[in-house]
């Protein structure tokens, strides 16, 4: 049987990010414009890591790094999907895994992201690898379903209030 | 080409040269992240624009006559899309898809300024000489203005920054003006003309009796702002609750008799094409194309929901303490509420005068509560020393304006009380620190001296801090249990989340405790003072005496304040003891391997999990938190020495018996349990627990096999208190 291939998203290879758009549609509750993926990818192309089976794009991850309140650096997982047909064969904890192997590899401090408070498998999946619930937010998605706020700690700054680091950082300088 | 236009093809095409491919081209005063707000042309989810019309939408008349029948449906219809809209779906895809309503919005904004009389469907001609004309031009126009008069009173609410817009109602209105420059008389004028003509043109119909009962609802609910501004006079021991209002109960019996009529409603047909997605085409649409929501998916109980609200909130008009305030604020956070009572909640509660349901001030209501802990009859208060007086009232002020946040917390969403309060935890720490510093200061610059005697000690009494610290304790209090209800804790966080309950309830304890022993040593000084009487002579004598009974007759309220703390400690200790029940099951899941933290990937060590959980808590002074290896030694230490059966029917039965202590005060009404508002909900509070502490004593009976898997059972049980089963 052939592997599960995986790799960064190709720059400018349109039938990739076609595919990605279409799985991501199929999957995810939320609709993206094309100015969603253009915010992830032309930012953090290495964060887009993606799934291949004989050439088919089977499964897709999108994040990005990015200051939170200056204090902290902050991994974000926006979009996760793998196609129906290939679930359940570790594709999203391995494109998760790679994901979160970058970011701390970057110098997060945490990673962080929203999922549906229905979504089992994926708050499982995320719970296997240590994030916490952090937050329930009310209403979060357009289906009206809540979210959870997954958090991954990876340093200690991510267990301090942001005050509290801006006020340590300020007492340093 | 309009002035207004410029062709600007020669300079796109030019700049499109320039453009190397595969690049994102972009204004440097944009950012890409705003980007990811628009919408995407020719994208089936987000433009719609390429939404399909059936013939039916694209061709319907809203100047045509109708039926009586098909006016009721219509008018059903946009009754209820007002309160499908109001959970949290958009106009778009609710009121506004109903035809007649975007026509009459479309003319209205033409020419917002002429008021009603630019609210029509269009212009048709002898309209008085047709009865079926007249039900279309008369009263459905005037079903729609009522309607669209609710909304407008919804997004005034939404827009208040009591609620949360676009998480607990979309304010998005199309860009469209929702009839602000139309009187409310006007409205209810049509309105009643509308029920007037139904009476006397359509006597017998049960259609028409069915409008007639919407169109008076939709009177009931424009009156709704007189309700937020009633002022509602604290009860005195012999003045009688008053009544409630005649708009509530007005709109209790018509909500009470329109649910009758759900199932006929819903059996009747809607005109094709009338609710249609078109107008998500035709105006200003900044939302993805959305689906109508069905009209089943409102049956009235939303509205019932409303009404039954409004009635408890009103039922603080039989207040007699801000004890009575704050239970009922509680007990109003903890039941589950239509969007719209939550804001007239919070307006309704703190006004816009500060007031507190619009007769006293905030600092007032404060005051009241510092006394009925710890104030009452302390050296604070009785000084004649004006600077101690002036500064104790700037220090109060600061409290009331995080008093006020704290009230404000009480009406939001479940998920935003939990993120309010943890926010307040570190405000109320920092009053705290403040608090004390101001009362340490007064005793050594102002000489000002309110000390007590406790556990064999002289120690200053705190009376401002204690409170401050009292509440702040709470607040944490509810944030950890709040983790429950919202499902945040995974079942392996669960032993160390009841740990830390216990421990903050024991903080909690002991501060009761203390101010307890403040209020005693209070009256104790009172009832020596007749020893002193003895000792004096002559005038000395007479004002000394005059003096005492002053002071004798605080005696009665000193006593009622101890009792009042005292059953605070009942319920604290109901919490406490289901905490420890809770662990000593989770201690039996633990040690038998089928519960335990799992070997995380990507995670340093468990104690960094610990601290991101306990993050509210890390900064708070007192009571510190715990570091992780406390807790480690508690949880190895309970492991080691399991409970017997009697610990456990020992803790049960303590549980079983302060939940008594606290039902029997609350249908008793007594006053120091303060629950006799809203008791219903208190009892039911109270019954969840007992069912929880039943739940998990059965559950701590079965025998558990490492094979098996621990699941949450919160169906039936308290929230904070789900059973943790095995199976």
């Amino acid at each position: 049987m052939t592997e599960v291939t995986y790799h960064t998203l190709e720059a400018g290879n349109d039938e990739e990010l076609h595919a990605l758009k279409t799985m991501i549609s199929d999957d995810l509750s939320e609709p993206y414009s094309i100015y969603v993926y253009h915010f992830f990818l032309s930012q953090w192309p290495e964060l887009c890591n993606i799934a291949k089976l004989n050439g088919e794009t089977i499964g897709v991850i999108i994040c990005k790094i990015e200051p939170h309140r200056d204090v902290r650096s902050r991994g974000y997982i926006g979009m996760l999907a793998v196609k129906k047909e290939h679930r359940g064969h570790g594709i999203a904890k391995k494109l998760v895994r790679i994901s979160i192997e970058k970011m701390i590899k970057a110098g997060c401090d945490e990673i962080m992201l929203e999922t549906e408070v229905v979504n089992k498998p994926a708050i499982a999946l995320y719970e296997h690898m240590g994030f916490i619930r952090s937050k329930r937010l009310y209403r979060y998605y357009l289906n009206q379903h809540d979210a959870f706020r997954l958090i991954l700690p990876i340093t200690s700054k991510s267990t301090v209030r942001s005050v509290y680091l801006q006020h340590s950082d300020q007492l340093a300088t | 080409m309009s002035e207004q236009m410029v062709d600007i093809t020669d300079v796109l095409r030019r700049k499109a040269r320039e453009v190397a491919n595969d690049a994102v081209v972009k204004s440097p005063q944009f950012s890409l992240f705003q980007g990811t707000q628009a919408l995407e042309i020719n994208n089936k989810r987000l433009d719609s624009g390429i939404i399909e019309l059936s013939v039916e939408e694209e061709e319907f008349d809203v100047l045509c006559k109708r039926s009586l029948q098909e006016v009721l449906a219509t008018s059903d219809a946009i009754f209820r899309n007002v309160f499908i809209w109001l959970q949290n779906s958009s106009l778009s895809v609710t009121v506004f898809s109903c035809r007649y309503v975007e026509e009459l919005l479309v003319i209205y904004n033409k020419d917002a300024n002429k008021g009603i009389s630019s609210c029509r469907f269009g212009a048709v001609e002898n309209v008085s000489m047709d009865p079926e004309l007249l039900l279309v031009h008369k009263v459905l126009r005037s079903v729609v203005l009522g309607a669209l008069h609710l909304v407008r009173l919804c997004l005034t609410l939404g827009q208040s920054g009591v609620v949360y817009e676009e998480e607990d109602i979309n304010t998005q209105t199309m860009n469209l003006n929702v009839i602000t420059m139309v009187e409310s008389n006007d409205i209810l004028k049509e309105l009643n003309d509308s029920v007037d003509f139904l009476k006397s043109k359509y006597a017998d119909s049960k259609d028409s009796e069915i409008l007639q009962l919407i169109l008076k609802t939709l009177v009931q609910l424009i009156n709704l702002p007189q309700f937020i501004a009633l002022k509602v006079p604290k009860l005195t021991d012999c003045s009688t609750p008053p009544q409630s209002p005649a708009m509530v109960s007005s709109l209790a019996a018509l909500v009470d008799s329109l649910v009758t009529h759900v199932d006929y409603l819903n059996s009747l047909p809607q005109i094709p094409g009338c609710f249609s997605m078109g107008i998500q085409k035709r105006l200003d649409n900044r939302l993805p194309s959305r689906d109508l929501i069905p009209l089943k998916s409102e049956d009235y109980s939303s509205l019932k929901v409303l009404v039954d609200d409004l009635q408890r909130i009103w039922a603080i008009s039989n207040r007699l303490t801000s004890q009575d305030v704050v239970n009922h604020a509680l007990n109003f956070a903890n039941t589950h509420h239509h969007v719209i009572s939550r804001a007239i909640y919070a307006l309704f509660l703190v006004r816009d005068d500060a007031t507190v349901f619009g007769v006293e001030k905030v600092s007032d209501f404060l005051n009241e509560e510092m006394l009925r802990f710890s104030c009452w009859d302390s050296e604070y208060i009785n000084t004649s020393n004006e600077i101690v007086k002036q500064k104790v009232a700037e220090l109060t002020h600061q409290i009331s304006s995080v008093a006020l946040e704290w009230l404000s917390v009480m009406n939001q969403n479940p998920c935003r009380q939990r993120q309010h309060f943890s926010r307040l935890i570190t405000v109320f720490d920092t009053l705290e620190y403040n608090s004390e510093n101001f009362e340490r200061n007064l005793k050594e610059v102002f000489q000002v001296n309110e000390e007590f005697e406790y556990n064999g000690e002289l120690v200053l009494a705190l009376p401002i801090t204690s409170w401050v610290c009292y509440v702040k304790m709470d607040i944490m209090l509810h944030v950890v249990l709040r983790g429950f209800e919202l499902e945040l804790y995974q079942t392996w966080e669960f032993h160390q989340m009841y740990w830390y309950v216990n421990y903050l309830v024991d903080n909690i304890l002991l501060i009761l405790d203390r101010v307890i022993e403040y209020n005693r040593s209070k009256i104790y000084k009172i009832q020596q003072m007749k020893n002193q009487l003895k000792k004096k002579k002559g005038d000395q004598k007479l004002r000394y005496k005059e003096k005492m009974m002053k002071r004798q007759a605080q005696i009665p309220s000193l006593q009622l304040f101890v009792d009042t703390l005292n059953k605070k400690i009942v319920q604290y200790k109901i919490i406490q003891g289901l905490a420890v029940l809770q662990s000593i099951q989770l201690q039996k899941y633990i040690k038998s391997g089928i519960l335990k933290t799992p070997d995380f990937p990507f995670v340093q060590n468990e104690e960094i999990l610990y601290k991101l959980r306990m993050k509210p808590f890390a900064s708070v002074g007192v009571p510190s938190l715990p570091p992780y290896s406390h807790y480690q030694f508690h949880l190895k230490n309970s492991l080691k020495q399991p409970h017997t059966p009697q610990d456990i029917n020992h803790v049960k039965s303590s549980i079983l018996s302060n939940i008594k202590i606290i039902t029997d005060g609350i249908q008793s009404k007594d006053v120091t349990v303060s629950m006799h508002i809203c008791s219903q909900d208190w009892l039911h509070w109270f019954r969840q627990l007992q069912r929880s502490c039943i739940g998990i004593g059965l559950q701590l009976q079965k025998p558990i096999t490492a094979t098996q898997r621990v699941v949450i059972d919160s169906k039936g049980f308290h929230r904070y208190f789900p059973v943790v089963n095995s199976e």
